[in-house]
């Protein structure tokens, strides 16, 4: 019956006065005068108000109702206070919308699945305990894949990937596609529903079969415009790593088949294509799988081991399996969960502060408390208030924080974004950052958090106050309680709070510092106004000598340029993630075991001026210059960390070496100085520089100009159109890619540091602004309290130093109890910093002192004022009030 | 909430009676609330109480319940009161509420046994 219209209250009133009045008129009518008869009417019905009571309560919901009006007058209530209501909505905003952008970084890395359909059985082969900073990915050939998919029961589905570079050529302009090579098996374990056409099947997966390309959706749209009709043209992919091999099958004509969905991403968003790995050069890949039924991954590498370990008896390897998304959030997961525990620090301390401003201001409304529990309201009905106005500012801080995360979901996209690039190594970008965002899973955390948040601040008071005897509480009276448990309760909050934010400053000021160190070390080259770029050509046209002629013509060309200074190419670059081998030694014996990894020299072929464009500086002897030609002795310059290993106690200038599997002789005519080639972290490796000109072409790998560096008077960038009209000069149908600064490169390398220390920053400074808050607020709180108290000592004659050094004396006490028990909780936690750290200990002394001493300043600065005002205090008033 | 639902049931018992007897009294065509009152007294020959401060509620209550219906009307000395008709529904509910009370009535009655003097 709920649809019907409501009775009115009015009504029900009329019906009872009609009642009273047909019995007065029965009454009076029986004999009684008509004030007699009235009362015997009212006194026959008994109590009309709780008739009515009943009336209004049958109408509604009770609870309901109660709501409505607690929610009313908490609104009321928030309104007549702006200033309390505008601070604490702010302090929650921040709280709750800090930890929402967090957490949907938290939500988009490790808690959403993969965009794959049962996607936590997608598992990849990694190297077991590798002990790096990133998993070395297990690789395998093509027959042990065939011997896998055969007797492996512990997985349904086994493929190969391994990255492809293409030139796409044929008429225009070239241009550049990064994709990968996969076995047909993978799409069949990603379950991919391509967006246009189909995806390629075994029977395509051959060597002989014709071949065939799936786009992305990007390089559909980057090169196609979005074309429907791409499907059936044709390609013409030049494969580079072929070229460079030279082999004669390196173009290949491929029939576009299919285009991916734009949310579809594999391994990476860097992947433009895919293509069947039967033709790969390469014999075989990292490996993805996907786990049976039921089966563990345990289990799963149990097996793996056993029928590899048949396979390759000489090789005593481990391997296991890993979930994949595991290994592309393995990286970032600790940093993530360290600065979510950062956060909810931060949203701890929101919660305090809001806790002991609505305690200070329930104290003033502690007679209107106890007078409605005298008159009997319940203490439920009491908390149901309480909780209805900590809802209100809880719900309206996380709408506004929801604001906040949006904007803290921008900044963190664009602090995570990094070049999309694969020769500059894959521990580089954040993973998954294109999929971060405000959804329904992180708008429900939003709510969630700012409904547990009222009650965590909510109930903090009212149980203060409920466990008050009602008594004393109508006795009580604001200025001559004296310093009694209530004060303490607010005291110990204080200090939790003050406990926190030194932890957060302790670790955000060792992940700044950190960072700062990290930038601040010298790369032992200039990236300050180098462009960088590479060249995409029809490589039919350009075999390996015609290349080194464009590229001579280039720099010749790029040279006379005004605004140039230096131009140079080479095959790698600084921070380019490849290594090449050099068996660099001092006999013509090849030496049967070369030193391996790190410490086994690098070869870097560099044209004459790459000293000069990448301001690396020679310590001793020179750099090439024109007369290092072909026909000349052939020369070497090494950089300190060889020149250290190899002649401790000599000069090595003029010294005679030998590298490759060579017998000739090269001269050593100049040592640079070390170069951090792998990033800033890693320290500098040996390295050998050789001249193209002099390169006899041993290796047919690493034989080619690959990257361009031009070193500017003034912006780099402003250079790329002179540098497209030179080349387009030469040859129209030569792009350009991998556009970059140096200095784009460096800070691309610092992605991830920087984004750990700017956010532990901004978390460590809201943290300490609102430890300042609560620090003034609870100070002036308490000057407040103690008015009468310090009117007595003014009256007594204490002087006015003496009243502020009193008040100062009391909170410094509190915040040096928080600043011990801060040091205490950071010498706890800082062991979780430990592997974000660059150059310094997790216990560091001197950031543990100034962030000591910055806290000391905001105590001090926070509670300087309310003491000032307590020596304002005029005894007479003081005395007077109460 | 434990003690709203106690509070509940008290009512229930209570009321039970008295919104059978109203149930009962309005079998004899519509009747405002203080006729209702003074025809349970009249006819339970003032063993009965009615407390009047209880009636209206009840009559709200089954009204509400779509048992009765009430209407606004001139009572037989001219003055405004409240009608109440019983509806279809009430009359069927009245039949079983009878019903149950008789057995509740009897059996309460073996248990007890015979009057004693």
């Amino acid at each position: 019956m709920f649809w019907r219209r409501r009775r009115k209250s009015e009504d029900f009133r009329a019906e009872i006065e009609a009642h009273l009045n047909a019995e007065t008129d029965r009454m009076v009518s029986e004999g009684r005068s008509p004030d007699e008869a009235r009362a015997a009417a009212l006194r026959s019905f008994g109590n009309v108000a709780r008739a009515q009571e009943r009336f209004y309560e049958s109408q509604r919901l009770m609870w309901l109702d109660n709501a409505y009006r607690d929610l009313r007058y908490a609104i009321r209530t928030l309104f007549r206070n702006p200033v309390f209501s505008v601070v604490t909505l702010l302090t929650l905003a921040i709280g709750i919308g800090s930890t929402t952008a967090i957490f949907s970084v938290v939500y988009a890395l490790l808690l959403k699945p993969l965009p794959y359909p049962d996607s936590d059985r997608l598992v990849r082969m990694v190297q077991s305990s590798t002990g790096g900073p990133q998993r070395v990915p297990g690789g395998i050939r093509v027959q042990e894949l065939a011997e896998l998919r055969s007797r492996m029961q512990s997985i349904s589905i086994i493929g190969v990937s391994n990255i492809a570079i293409m030139t796409m050529t044929g008429g225009g302009e070239a241009s550049r596609l990064e994709g990968i090579r996969i076995s047909a098996a993978i799409w069949q374990a990603l379950g991919a529903k391509p967006l246009l056409g189909r995806v390629f099947d075994v029977g395509e997966d051959a060597p002989e079969a014709d071949p065939v390309i799936v786009l992305s959706y990007r390089a559909w749209q980057r090169l196609f415009h979005s074309d429907p009709g791409i499907l059936g043209q044709t390609l013409v992919l030049e494969d580079s790593l072929l070229l460079m091999l030279g082999n004669k099958l390196f173009a290949g004509h491929y029939t576009v088949i299919g285009v991916m969905p734009e949310e579809f991403v594999f391994p990476n968003r860097q992947a433009e294509f895919w293509i069947p790995i039967a033709r790969s050069p390469s014999a075989g890949g990292a490996v993805l799988a996907r786990l049976s039924d039921g089966v563990s991954l345990q289990a799963a590498s149990a097996e793996l081991n056993t029928i590899l370990h048949e396979l390759r008896p000489a090789r005593n390897m481990t391997f296991e399996f890993s979930r994949e998304q595991d290994e592309i959030v393995g990286p970032v997961r600790r940093p993530v969960l360290i600065l979510m525990a950062a956060v909810a620090f931060v949203l701890l301390i929101a919660c305090v502060n809001v806790a002991n401003l609505l305690l200070a201001r329930s104290i003033a409304r502690q007679r209107e408390v106890a007078i409605r529990l005298a008159l009997g309201c319940g203490r439920g009905r009491l908390l149901q208030q309480y909780l209805a106005e900590a809802s209100v500012l809880s719900l309206a801080g996380g709408a506004l924080g929801v604001a906040l995360a949006y904007g803290g979901v921008h900044l963190l996209r664009s602090l995570a974004s990094t070049l999309s690039r694969m020769d500059l190594g894959n521990q580089l970008p954040f993973p998954r950052v294109e999929e971060l965002g405000i959804n329904a899973g992180v708008l429900a955390f939003a709510l969630g958090l700012s409904l547990a948040t009222s009650l965590l601040f909510g109930l903090l008071p009212v149980f203060s106050r409920l466990a008050g005897s009602q008594i004393q509480a109508l006795k009580v009276d604001l200025a001559n309680s004296g310093s009694g448990g209530r004060f303490g309760s607010k005291a110990a909050l204080l200090i939790a709070e003050v406990a926190l934010a030194m932890m957060l400053l302790v670790g955000g000021g060792l992940l700044i510092r950190s960072f700062f160190k990290l930038s601040s070390v010298d790369p032992g080259y200039d990236p300050a106004n180098v462009l960088t770029f590479q060249l995409a050509l029809p490589g039919g046209r350009y075999p390996v000598p015609q290349l080194k002629e464009l590229a001579e013509n280039l720099v010749a060309a790029l040279e006379k340029s005004p605004g140039v200074e230096a131009v140079a190419y080479s095959w790698q670059l600084p921070m380019v993630a490849m290594r090449e081998g050099a068996l660099f030694r001092t006999t013509p014996a090849i030496p049967e075991r070369p030193v391996p990894g790190p410490a086994g020299e690098d070869r870097r072929l560099v044209s004459r001026d790459y000293f000069k464009t990448l301001g690396i500086p020679i310590k001793e002897g020179r750099a090439f210059n024109e007369h290092d030609r072909p026909d000349q002795p052939r020369v070497l310059v090494i950089n300190e960390s060889l020149a250290r290993r190899e002649f401790p106690d000599s000069n090595p200038i003029g010294e005679a070496a030998y590298l490759m599997r060579d017998s000739t002789p090269w001269q050593i005519i100049g040592v640079a100085q070390d170069v951090r080639q792998f990033g800033f972290d890693r320290p500098a490796t040996p390295q050998v520089f050789v001249d193209f000109r002099q390169w006899p072409g041993g290796s047919p790998l690493g034989d080619v100009p690959q990257y361009f560096a031009v070193r500017t008077k003034g912006d780099a960038f402003s250079l790329v159109p002179t540098v497209r009209d030179i080349i387009h000069a030469i040859d129209l149908q030569v792009g350009l890619y991998n556009i970059a600064t140096m200095e784009q490169i460096v800070t691309n390398s610092t992605t991830r540091p920087r984004l750990y220390a700017v956010l532990m920053g901004i978390f460590a400074a809201v943290a300490v602004m609102l430890a300042g808050i609560g620090i003034y607020g609870l100070t002036a709180y308490s000057v407040v309290r103690r008015t009468r108290e310090i009117g007595i000592r003014m009256a007594l004659g204490s002087s006015a130093s003496q009243v502020r050094n009193l008040i100062l004396r009391q909170s410094m006490w509190l915040v040096t109890a928080g600043i011990i028990a801060g040091c205490a909780g950071a010498a706890a936690m800082t062991s979780f910093l430990k592997g974000l750290l660059f150059g310094i200990e997790p216990f560091d002394l001197l950031t543990l002192v100034s962030v000591v001493g910055l806290f000391v300043l905001v105590a001090a600065a926070a509670s300087y004022a309310p003491a000032r005002r307590a020596t304002r205090v005029d005894p007479l008033v003081a005395l007077r009030c109460e | 909430m434990a003690k709203h639902r106690s509070e509940k049931e008290r009512i229930a018992l209570l009321q039970g009676t008295l919104d059978l007897l109203i149930l009962r009294t309005l079998v004899f065509g519509p009747n405002h609330g203080q006729g209702i009152a003074r025809t349970i007294q009249q006819q339970a020959e003032d063993d009965l109480l009615v407390d009047h401060g209880s009636l209206y509620p009840a009559l709200q209550r089954l009204e509400s319940r779509g048992w009765i219906t009430g209407e606004w009307g001139i009572s037989e000395n001219n003055r405004n009161a409240r009608f109440y008709k019983l509806t279809r529904l009430g009359r069927k509910q009245l039949v079983s509420e009878t019903r149950q009370w008789r057995r509740l009535a009897t059996a309460v009655g073996r248990i007890l046994g015979p009057e004693e003097v």
